[in-house]
């Protein structure tokens, strides 16, 4: 993936969601700050050459998800009608505490993971410290 | 905050105050340079990290003021913190790796050092340390001004003496053994904070008759207050959790506990690790608050005069004397861990950054004038606690926005992207500040800017990220450095 797509990214998701910040649109302003969190997580996660299609596609299937249960809590919220318990919480909260919540940990999964492999490996870090004087 | 008449409950906070001090004494023999006092001497595990990450991270707001919002507007304040899940990997994702192989290549001991050495020139380190500073004293103000109060309550005295108790052992142990004591109190605060955190949960499940019925009692009083968004409404919860979700990537006092990592493999569980911690701690935030708003609207407690007194009222009232106890020394522990993680950035940017940046040195020897600008930052954020109330709550409220805004561009995006430009890292760092301290002071003067709800700090950090990046492509590129060049191609 080219360097800059993921910063460009990040800066157009910024402006949208700061134009539907301004004009109150708090269901967009939300789905973009998921979009915004797993474009900032694929940076983080990215290392030149070494990133696999894989975690680039669980990023991005994280932010569907996140923002289909952030679709939900608004769906099922309704103050006029029934209240109707999942776990114990309201059905639209129940999408927070038991979706988006546990949801999050996916990232430090994925970041675990691949570390070896992808975000750190062992030859790059020995190549980088032992080229640039490393303790 | 109600009067703890309890001997247990005292003992647990002099028992607590005499480990700081212990602790203290122990970490002066092991500081003998400003590497060690700034740094730990990089030496620290990945237990010790991610303890002294959460501890720092989680506040005297997050035992009292977390609880104080759900008590107040339900749901809504449950997207600042439940989002950490997430948020805490994102900052270590972004920036532990470069950071932490930065250090091992370059003399770098502070946040300021490390843009310096990735932008180059002295305008992006002088502006973050600027910022930095702002940001501290606000932070650290708040921070005194609740350790006077939790130990005035703690041990009926009036507030002169609490602050005195309080701040000269904050000052004896972040003065003495700098971050290496502040890091091993947090280690041993975080353990206990997480244990007694499971522990008051189910002390709050209990006194509310189950979650069930905690539910069925507040939807009927209000269905919006335990509907997803709480009374503050969607447009409040969606803007904390940009500003906290991703905000959190950018809180220095956090960011540089990963620079102080013994070996940088120990990254690979710590993402997970302290995510999954702080979601532990934040069960007492939403346990507490949701717990007292049923109670008091069962009738089984009295209304209270101000929503901050929901924790202290239901560790009295509602847990075991030895519990209470517990957690009343881990509010403590908090409040000083966050103030002494403070001390020393305020330190480290007074001593080092700023010179650094003016002179292109720090100042001679460093340890004693490190030493010495820690005490003289917690004398003057307790002058300003006492006698400048006004000024520290704007401050506190623009702390954690500002830092956000101005350290997620220039160090989360700028440490993995070559194409980022010195000149839009001062413009995204002047960006935040101006944001944050406009938008604030227009709303606290009541002309409110912004739509209802929407968090200033989520605004500031929208508008820099973008400015940063815009600002990148539109700037001449500069040659790196070689060792910069490859350490962003690792």
């Amino acid at each position: 993936m080219s360097e800059a797509r993921l910063p460009v990214a990040s800066a157009v998701i910024c402006s949208v969601a700061l134009v539907a910040a301004l004009a109150g649109q708090a269901a967009l302003l939300g789905m973009l700050a998921a979009a915004l969190t797993a474009t900032l997580g694929a940076l983080g996660l990215r290392s030149p050459g070494r990133t696999s299609r894989l975690t680039y596609a669980v990023v991005g299937i994280w932010a569907a998800t996140f923002c289909g249960l952030l679709g939900l809590a608004y769906a099922t919220h309704d103050p006029a009608g029934e209240l109707f318990l999942v776990g114990g919480f309201p059905a639209g909260t129940a999408m927070l505490v038991y979706g988006t919540t546990p949801l999050g940990a996916v990232l430090g999964v994925l970041y675990g993971l691949s570390f070896d492999r992808e975000v750190l490996p062992r030859d790059r870090q020995d190549a980088f410290l032992g080229r640039f004087g490393g303790e | 905050m109600p009067a703890a008449d309890s001997q247990i409950i005292l003992a647990c906070v002099a028992v607590y105050l005499a480990a700081c001090a212990a602790v203290g004494t122990w970490a002066m023999r092991r500081t003998s340079s400003a590497a060690d006092f700034f740094l730990a001497g990089k030496s620290l595990g990945p237990l010790v990290v991610v303890m002294a990450t959460i501890s720092s991270v989680m506040s005297g707001f997050g035992f009292v003021g977390g609880p104080g919002l759900v008590y107040e507007s339900g749901s809504s304040s449950l997207w600042m913190v439940l989002v950490a899940t997430f948020s805490l990997p994102a900052m270590i994702m972004l920036t532990g790796k470069r950071l932490r192989l930065l250090v091992d290549v370059r003399p770098i001991l502070t946040l300021p050092e490390a843009v310096s050495a990735r932008y180059g020139g002295r305008w992006p380190a002088l502006s973050l340390s600027i910022a930095i500073v702002l940001g501290v004293l606000g932070y650290l103000g708040t921070q005194v001004l609740a350790i006077g109060t939790v130990l005035q309550a703690v041990l009926g005295i009036e507030i002169l003496p609490a602050l005195g108790l309080g701040l000269g052992v904050l000052a004896f142990y972040s003065i003495a053994g700098g971050i290496v004591a502040g890091v091993y109190t947090d280690l041993f605060q975080g353990l206990i904070m997480l244990g007694a955190a499971i522990a008051v949960l189910l002390q709050c499940l209990e006194a509310g008759g189950g979650m069930q019925a905690m539910s069925e009692t507040l939807w009927a009083m209000d269905p919006d207050y335990i509907g997803p968004w709480g009374t503050r409404g969607d447009m409040a919860a969606m803007s904390w959790m940009l500003l906290f979700g991703i905000g959190a990537a950018g809180q220095p006092h956090a960011i540089t506990k990963l620079m102080m990592l013994k070996d940088i493999r120990q990254l690979k569980w710590s993402a997970l690790a302290t995510g999954a911690s702080y979601i532990v701690l934040a069960m007492l935030w939403m346990g507490i608050g949701l717990a007292m708003r049923t109670l008091v609207e069962r009738g089984e407690y009295p209304a209270l005069d101000n929503p901050d007194l929901a924790a202290p009222a239901f560790l009295l009232h509602y847990t075991p004397e030895l519990l209470a106890g517990i957690v009343f020394a881990g509010l403590l522990a908090a409040i000083m861990s966050t103030a002494d993680s403070f001390l020393n950035l305020g330190a480290a940017a007074i001593v080092r950054d700023v010179p650094i940046a003016l002179r292109g040195r720090p100042v001679r020897n460093e340890l004693f004038w490190s030493r010495l600008a820690t005490g003289v930052l917690l004398l003057v954020s307790a002058l300003f606690a006492l006698y400048m109330q006004n000024l520290i709550a704007l401050l506190g409220t623009f702390g954690w926005g500002t830092f956000a805004a101005a350290i997620v561009p220039s160090v989360c995006i700028g440490m993995n992207w070559k194409r980022a430009t010195a000149q839009a890292c001062v413009a995204s760092i002047a960006t935040s500040v101006a944001l944050n301290f406009a938008l604030e002071v227009s709303a606290r003067h009541g002309y409110p800017l912004l739509p209802p709800g929407l968090a200033v700090g989520a605004v500031a950090l929208l508008a820099s990220t973008a400015v940063f990046v815009w600002v990148s492509l539109l700037t001449p590129r500069r040659e790196l450095a070689p060792d910069i060049d490859a350490l962003l191609e690792v």
